[in-house]
Order: C-alpha cells, then sequence, then structure tokens
C-alpha cells in the first residue's frame, strides 16, 4: 500500500528537474536546483475525513549552508491543485496577512522536513487514489562568501490514498493527534493543530475543544470550531470572551458575529471592564456597530482611561448618543 | 514595579505591568518604617527576599538592614520559571527575628524591546521578491531584552499586529484593510518579515501603507498583550512614474510612531527601501 506514496516520491522530485515550468519559474527552479530539494509526499493511506498529512522534505545540496523561509501554516506560498474530477474540491483559501517567520537554516547535505495538511486546501469527495499537485515558492538564502538570496519556486506532483473509515477510526486517527497538540515545541504544536483544524467531519469538535485551553492555539481552535457551528461548538466559542489575550477575544468577536451567534449584550460589557485595554477596545466596536443608550452608564469610566485610544473610542461612542 | 520600558524607579501603575525585575537589573523600592513607639537604640528592620529557588528565581535587596522610611535597591538574579511567578518577596523582620511584613510578590524576568528592521541578506538585491504574481521585500527583524541579554528572552514571545486601510485599486489587487496579528512567536529567536503584495498595474500612481507594531508576552511574570516599548513602523507600498510613462513599485518600512487598535508605540528602528519593480 504504502508503494504508490513512495512513487509520489519519487516522481515528484524528478518533476523538479525534468519540468518545464512557466516563464516565470523557470530561472529560479533551474538556479535553485543545485542548491535545494523539495520532496513533497503523502506516504499512509488515511481514511477518507482524516487528516491528509504531506511530508514536504528539503535537502541541502549545497556546500555551504543555506536558510529558507518556510512559514508553518504557509498559505501564501504553498499552494495544491487536484487535476483528478470528482476526487476532491478546492476550498477558499484565505491569506496569511503577516508573513513573519524564523530563517531555517540547513547545513549541507541535510534535511529538514514539515508535515502540512490536504484539508486546508481540499473536501475530498470519495475513498480512492488521486494526485496533487504543488507549487511552493520559498526565499532561499546561501550563506557562502557572498550571502546571495532568492525566491525561488518548486512544483511537481504527488499521490494519496484515502480509504473508507468508520466513525470509530476516525476518532481514533483525531485522539492521536491529542498529545502532540500540548507538546512544548511549537511546530509539532501547530501541525497537530492545522491536522484538526480543517477536517470536515463535526466528529472532530470534541477533539477541536481542548485547543481553546492551550497556550497559542485558541485562535485556531475557535475557527476550526466556527467552521462546525453546533451549539457545542457556540458555546466554547463564546467562553473564549473572558480570554485576556485580545487575539483570541477578537477571534471570538468575529466569529460570533460572522455566525450570527446569539450573545447578551451583558457578555461583551463584560470585556469593558478587561485588565486588557484592547479588549476594552474591541468591546467599545462591537457596542458602538450596535448602539444602545444602556451601555452609557457601564462605558463611562472608560472616558477617563488612561489609554489614550479607549478613551477616544469611548468618546466617539458616548457622543453619538448627545 | 518595573515599567514598560523597564525604569530602575517610580514606574507608572498605569503600564499594568506585573511586578517584575529584569535579570542584572535593580528597582528601587521604598520601604515605609512606622515604630509604634520610640525604637529602643539597636532595634533595627531585616530586610531579605523570600522564597528564592531554581523555579521562583533569585533577588537580592539592599541595604539589608534599616531603621527608618528607607528608599532601598532590589535586584534581579536568576529568571524565575514560567507558572512560578510572583513568588520572591521582601521580608522585614524586626531585629531579624520578628517578621513584621511581607511585600507582594514579583518576578525576574526578561523584556524584549527596541524592534529593528534591515534588509534581509544585507542588500536590497538580497531582499527583493520580484515574481511574476508578486513584489515586495524581506527583512531581517532585530529586538533587544531588557536586561541586556539577548538569550534572558526565552520566556516571551512576540506577536505583530499590523492594520491598514483599504488599496486603491488600481493600481493595487482590491484589498478591503483591518487589523492583523501574527501567531506569537518566541521572543528568544529572530524572524524575517516577507512584505509583499499582488503585483500592482502600471499606474495609476498611488500608495498604499501598514501600521506594524509589536506585542509580547511573558510566560515568567504573566504579562500578555504588553506592547513592544520602541516597536512602531510603517510598511508603505508605492506606484509611481519613473519616466517617459515607466511604471515602477518599491515598498519602504521605517520607523515611526504608531497605533492599532488600543496599543501605541513609539518608532523602532528602520529604514529599508527595495529595488524598484518594473511594473505589470
Amino acid at each position: 500500500m504504502n508503494m504508490r506514496g513512495l512513487t509520489g516520491t519519487l516522481a515528484a522530485c524528478l518533476l523538479l528537474i525534468e519540468a518545464e515550468p512557466c516563464e516565470g519559474q523557470r530561472k529560479e527552479t533551474k538556479d535553485m536546483s543545485d542548491t535545494i530539494t523539495v520532496e513533497l509526499s503523502s506516504r499512509q493511506p488515511v481514511p477518507l475525513q482524516a487528516p491528509v498529512p504531506v511530508s514536504v522534505t528539503l535537502t541541502n545540496q549545497n556546500s555551504a549552508p543555506v536558510s529558507v523561509l518556510l512559514p508553518y501554516p504557509n498559505p501564501n506560498n504553498l499552494q495544491f491543485r487536484c487535476p483528478i474530477q470528482g476526487f476532491a474540491t478546492a476550498k477558499a483559501v484565505e491569506p496569511d496577512p503577516i508573513e513573519r517567520t524564523a530563517p531555517i537554516t540547513i547545513r549541507p547535505g541535510q534535511t529538514y522536513s514539515a508535515t502540512y495538511y490536504l484539508n486546508r486546501y481540499f473536501t475530498f469527495l470519495k475513498a480512492g487514489d488521486g494526485d496533487i499537485d504543488y507549487k511552493l515558492r520559498m526565499f532561499v538564502t546561501v550563506s557562502a562568501g557572498n550571502t546571495s538570496s532568492r525566491t525561488a519556486t518548486f512544483s511537481g506532483r504527488f499521490a494519496v490514498q484515502l480509504i473508507s473509515g468508520s466513525e470509530d477510526e476516525l476518532r481514533n486517527v483525531f485522539v492521536a493527534y491529542a498529545p502532540q497538540l500540548r507538546a512544548h515545541n511549537r511546530q509539532p504544536k501547530v501541525e497537530a493543530a492545522e491536522a484538526l483544524a480543517f477536517v470536515d467531519t463535526p466528529l472532530v469538535v470534541p477533539y477541536l475543544l481542548p485547543m481553546l485551553q492551550i497556550d497559542n492555539l485558541e485562535v485556531i481552535g475557535i475557527h476550526a470550531l466556527a467552521r462546525h457551528p453546533g451549539r457545542e461548538s457556540q458555546q466554547a466559542i463564546k467562553s473564549m470572551l473572558s480570554h485576556a489575550d485580545s487575539a483570541v477575544v477578537g477571534a471570538a468577536l468575529e466569529e460570533i458575529e460572522r455566525l450570527h451567534m446569539p450573545i447578551t449584550r451583558n457578555e461583551v460589557h463584560k470585556l469593558l471592564g478587561s485588565s486588557n485595554p484592547n479588549n476594552q477596545w474591541l468591546a467599545l466596536g462591537w457596542l458602538a456597530a450596535r448602539p444602545s443608550r444602556e451601555d452609557l452608564p457601564l462605558i463611562a469610566p472608560l472616558l477617563n482611561s488612561p489609554n489614550a485610544p479607549v478613551r477616544e473610542r469611548a468618546r466617539a461612542y458616548s457622543d453619538r448618543f448627545q | 514595579m518595573r515599567g514598560n520600558p523597564y525604569v530602575p524607579k517610580n514606574a507608572p501603575a498605569s503600564d499594568g505591568m506585573p511586578d517584575s525585575v529584569p535579570p542584572g537589573k535593580t528597582y528601587e523600592v521604598e520601604v515605609t518604617v512606622t515604630w509604634s513607639q520610640a525604637s529602643c537604640p539597636g532595634q533595627y528592620i531585616e530586610l531579605s527576599i523570600i522564597n528564592g529557588s531554581a523555579d521562583n528565581g533569585t533577588a537580592t535587596v539592599a541595604p539589608t538592614q534599616i531603621t527608618a522610611t528607607s528608599k532601598v535597591t532590589v535586584t534581579g538574579g536568576d529568571q524565575t520559571k514560567p507558572g512560578n511567578g510572583g513568588n520572591l518577596k521582601i521580608q522585614a523582620k524586626l531585629d531579624g527575628a520578628t517578621v513584621k511584613v511581607e511585600s507582594a510578590g514579583f518576578t525576574v524576568c526578561a523584556h524584549p524591546l527596541d524592534w529593528s528592521d534591515t534588509l534581509a541578506g544585507g542588500s536590497a538585491a538580497a531582499a527583493d521578491i520580484d515574481d511574476p504574481r508578486i513584489v515586495g521585500v524581506v527583512v531581517q527583524d532585530g529586538w533587544d531584552s531588557d536586561s541586556g541579554t539577548f538569550g534572558d528572552l526565552s520566556e516571551t514571545e512576540i506577536s505583530e499586529v499590523v492594520d491598514g486601510g483599504p488599496s486603491i485599486s488600481p493600481p493595487f489587487p482590491a484589498m478591503r484593510g483591518g487589523g492583523s496579528n501574527s501567531t506569537y512567536l518566541t521572543g528568544g529567536g529572530l524572524t524575517q518579515d516577507t512584505h509583499t503584495i499582488g503585483r500592482p498595474a502600471a499606474g495609476p500612481g498611488a500608495s498604499h501603507q501598514f501600521r506594524q507594531l509589536s506585542i509580547f508576552k511573558c510566560h515568567r511574570c504573566g504579562a500578555v498583550d504588553k506592547v513592544q516599548p520602541n516597536s512602531g513602523l510603517t510598511i508603505t507600498h508605492y506606484v509611481f512614474d519613473a519616466g517617459g510613462g515607466h511604471w515602477k513599485h518599491h515598498v519602504k518600512k521605517v520607523g515611526a510612531k504608531v497605533t492599532v487598535g488600543a496599543y501605541t508605540s513609539e518608532a523602532g528602528t528602520a529604514n529599508v527601501t527595495s529595488l524598484d519593480h518594473d511594473l505589470p
């Protein structure tokens, strides 16, 4: 069974060398073929509806260290396309508005691997074998004598194999990611979060809920739960309004609004007393979008906030009732 | 205690920082002594830092004996481990024997400050992105520790907060604007930012600006979403006529005082300009 995945890996390597890329890619791919190779592979059959992992392995072929920018996740620079009709439908992939990442240094002859997941990109429709085309754009720096940097583009094809699986088998797959979600190191932790976050079946909901209690996975968890907006998910998302981190509160408010979740005004009023000024600022924005005189006594203390943006936002809201 | 940025005394409470001091740095604390009756000759108050340990961190206080209200200096030693914040205390004993009072708890921890950006790879050519679909630049981020030792930042995390208005389209691809937070990444390792936009059209002339600052959290003291001092920047993409109807793009990143949401930061250090990119 694994042979097909392995063949896909080899095919991807060959394509890097032999493919005839479009005009914009030709120069970069040729230049970088001596520097770094990229292999993408999906080595094991996975149940339909489970996370579909793709191993991305970079090998430094140069005699000098190479550093690459390979964000995780990487929606801006790692793209997939399924050429087979009826196997998978493409999802709208949200770009990442802030591309910030630590450069990864790969020593000569060494490799670096990360596991991405196709579920962000596709809804798979049926069990079976399928090919996936990829394109990876990556900023590569070679530190030999004069440092040289370039954006390299790699493209190719690999195979995935999906098999039928029962609900219990799916749950077993999901629960296997639970320890990894709590990994101390960021990379395995965010890979586990990525694995679960874009799964299409609501069976995954109980396995997403722990992300709301794990540092730096809360926002991913909120958006993942919002893709399965049942009662349990909605309750969990609303509970995040009490979080200290304003990015978490902001994500919860965003999904509450997008999904038209029922919420009492009082739940947002509580944010006005947050010790985080940005939570107060978010709450003022939410209330001002649904103005009500009943808010005035509650925003009065913020008219004297030591935080100028909060003070000004409170003043602007208050003035609307004058 | 501390302030944001760190100050050695008189930190404003409005900074909202948990009581803490950077390792190797000092903070001046006033200890009020009120004798219930005239003190006998030789009576004194002994000061010490209690609960110091490998987990709680260590600190010292000087002087260790006072007889009247005094300003004393607390010096941070070993950093507190995550989950053990706020366990160090100044303890005052009458004549070194009877515990009279203990201070609120504090933490020893370093915080990031002073953001900078330079061209990645050291030159505009090395940092350039000129792809058929996108144009932009890669910059090397930098910052410092308020302890003076970068390695002390291992238990901090930094998130960039970026906001920009809607784009003018054309020449820029349509963007609705709005704010975003990057994931919190460790403050103990430097990062690079990639500033790209979809390849603009060849005119008309326009600019599109984003404001950026950084916030941090500290797993030692528990600070969350605190503005990194001096991390304000603007990123501006320009489409301009280079002459003869030859349209070009470049992007500039410079230090500037900025406000994003409720966060305000003084200017960081950057003066970066990408290469000019021929359009379309």
